[in-house]
């Protein structure tokens, strides 16, 4: 295959042609690791807009729900918005758990196969 | 003037030229100017990047929201901190494996660079002066409020700290007065919410019972909607979506992510400033509730139309009260502490609209990445030089218009132009040069359009109707980048998108 005529952004540690990276993205081991980080991120991403859409939905067209009073003059929209907090951030966690022990094991095992020019 | 913030504003800046005339040393290459040598651990950037965020909007600005309408301000709290997950989901890790040093390395990546890399330099260069000069123009309005000086002293004094800090030091030098800045920032908080919620006895009811109860206030600052611009719900829903999704557009909060050794590095770094992100906005009620019962929002209001003295009159006032030592000593100490950091955040803007300038442009497209390292970094040094001078002028020019909504327009062109093109060159192999080229001209120019002629600017005379335009004008990047893709194809990004795919998820071949 010829090489492509736009430029890469900088000069590669790997200098491979075309056919070697075809080859690492058609291989199981690649398709493992798309597999596995979109199969968290879409539905973390799914969840983590649906979460902000009932805050701004619940302050905007249900302001009974928002003042309804938990403890004292604590209301849900108080305890909703300070639990957003470590919900994203116990997401994030998770998220970076998940990627190290799924996904990086996946990665290293590409890279040995790429090293050694077997992509398939 | 206020000596004692003065005396203490002058001693943070001897540390942080210090810390500048050791980083100058160190800076010999464009890795070092533009990305700090790739030396910084995970947890120094995650600080490094909360200092790009917690600017003088963030720590003075949201305390006199709250203070002033309630509740209703802590959406800046929330969302600016969760914007950080997008970033770590979606961009940190695949930035860091397949640039080098600018979100253009990116785009430009699988896609014509004669074409791309100049729109995305132009992109980057508009959107971070359109948030540099807000950012000078509210130092120079501070440095009135808080030490007594004229606008403009204030306003050229930042302007020339800016210059000096990136001029000699580079990435190196704004990395860690970013970080000291969010360490001296972050205890301050803490200090000042201790002291404030030691008056309620530590209960977040009494805090709240105190606000109800109060005449000047009652339980509308308890509750949302009280805030004119978030009260309708389409208007919530655009502010709180475009800063959610514009800041992984942002040139330069992407840029730290370069400033990492590894992947792994730039995944902890993300997570260290979502932590440091959490720990500080978790703490933005206390001060604007707090100071609106114990300063009085009406004091605010006759001292700052703005808000922005309230949480330094707060400090004042737990800290011992006016005319005390104590008292004296806090609030000076957080003035100096604010003042550091307009200064900080303004030095992470000059680089990231130097380097679209000196390396986008000018050594990839003019040079066509001919020139030795001394050469790029004279050039780049020049050109933070240049964009300071364009800085204090545009500052003092515009200094007595407000200028807040090009804060907004910055947010709006990242979140309309540039995500697109980003997210697609990462995850879409359909991506062409023309569709990329249509996202990011056709999105700025929509997300200019909607805030010219939004609220914002022409007032009750709008042709568009939102203060802020995200929920409309994503939406069209997105189609006008897709549009633009589908209607004239490209073998060559198809093919080139399979390198990209390969390096940004897995990290083979990335920059070391």
């Amino acid at each position: 295959m010829s090489t492509p005529v736009t430029k890469p952004a900088f000069q590669p540690d790997v200098r491979v042609g075309p056919e070697r990276w075809a080859e690492a993205y058609e291989s199981e081991v690649f398709k493992e690791i798309s597999r596995k980080r979109f199969g968290f991120v879409v539905p973390v991403l799914v969840l983590f807009s649906a979460v902000f859409l009932v805050l701004w939905i619940m302050q905007s067209m249900f302001p009974a729900v928002s003042r309804y009073r938990v403890y004292g003059y604590v209301n849900v929209n108080f305890v909703y918005t300070m639990a957003i907090f470590p919900f994203v951030w116990i997401l994030g966690f998770v998220f970076v758990r998940y990627i190290r022990k799924a996904v990086y094991p996946l990665e290293r095992e590409l890279n040995r196969q790429f090293e050694r020019g077997q992509g398939q | 003037m206020n000596k004692l913030a003065v005396t203490l504003f002058l001693v943070l800046i001897a540390v942080t030229l210090y810390i500048t005339y050791w980083a100058a040393r160190r800076v010999k290459t464009t890795t070092d100017f533009y990305a700090a040598g790739r030396q910084i651990k995970g947890w120094q950037n995650g600080l490094a990047i909360i200092g790009e965020f917690l600017t003088a909007a963030a720590f003075l600005g949201i305390g006199g929201l709250i203070s002033f309408w309630g509740v209703d301000g802590q959406i800046y709290s929330i969302t600016w901190f969760a914007s950080y997950l997008v970033v770590l989901l979606l961009v940190a890790e695949p930035i860091r494996n397949s640039g080098k040093y600018t979100f253009a390395d990116i785009v430009s990546y699988r896609l014509d660079e004669r074409i791309i890399r100049p729109l995305a330099a132009i992109n980057a260069f508009l959107i971070s002066l359109m948030y540099l000069i807000p950012q000078m123009v509210a130092a120079g309005a501070l440095s009135k409020l808080l030490f007594g000086v004229p606008a403009s002293t204030g306003l050229i004094v930042v302007g020339v700290l800016m210059i000096v800090y990136i001029t000699f030091g580079g990435m190196l030098a704004a990395t860690w007065i970013q970080v000291l800045k969010a360490m001296i920032l972050l205890c301050g908080a803490y200090v000042l919410a201790f002291l404030v919620m030691r008056q309620f006895h530590f209960s977040v009811n009494a805090l709240f019972a105190a606000v109800a109860s109060s005449k000047d206030l009652g339980t509308a600052w308890l509750e949302p909607g009280h805030w004119p611009l978030v009260k309708s719900p389409i208007e919530r829903l655009s502010l709180g979506f475009t800063l959610l999704f514009g800041t992984a557009a942002l040139p330069h909060v992407l840029m730290r992510f370069y400033t990492v050794p590894t992947k792994q590095h730039a995944q902890g770094s993300a997570l260290w400033s979502l932590t440091f992100m959490m720990l500080f906005h978790v703490l933005t009620f206390i001060f604007g509730l707090g100071a609106a019962v114990l300063v009085g929002n009406k004091v605010i209001k006759a001292l700052d139309a703005g808000g922005n003295i309230a949480v330094p009159l707060l400090a004042r006032t737990v800290a011992g009260g006016p005319g005390t030592l104590s008292g004296e000593l806090f609030m000076a100490f957080l003035v100096a502490v604010a003042f550091i950091t307009i200064i900080a955040a303004t030095s992470g803007l000059c680089i990231a609209a130097s380097s679209a300038f000196s390396y986008d442009f000018w050594f990839r497209v003019v040079k066509r990445g001919q020139q030795d390292h001394a050469g790029q970094v004279r050039t780049a040094r020049l050109a933070a030089l240049a964009i300071g001078v364009l800085a204090i002028l545009g500052g003092l020019a515009v200094q007595h218009i407000n200028v807040a909504y090009l804060a907004g327009m910055a947010f709006a062109i990242a979140a309309t132009a540039n995500l697109p093109t980003i997210i697609f060159s990462l995850y879409w192999k359909g991506l062409t040069t023309r569709g990329a080229f249509a996202g990011m001209l056709g999105g700025a120019l929509v997300a200019v359009l909607c805030v010219v002629t939004g609220p914002s600017i022409m007032g009750k005379n709008a042709l568009f109707p939102l203060n802020n335009p995200g929920i409309v004008s994503v939406p069209i990047g997105f189609l006008l980048t897709y549009l633009g893709s589908v209607l004239a194809g490209d073998k060559v990004s198809a093919v080139k998108y399979q390198e990209l795919a390969v390096r940004s998820r897995s990290g083979l071949g990335a920059e070391s």
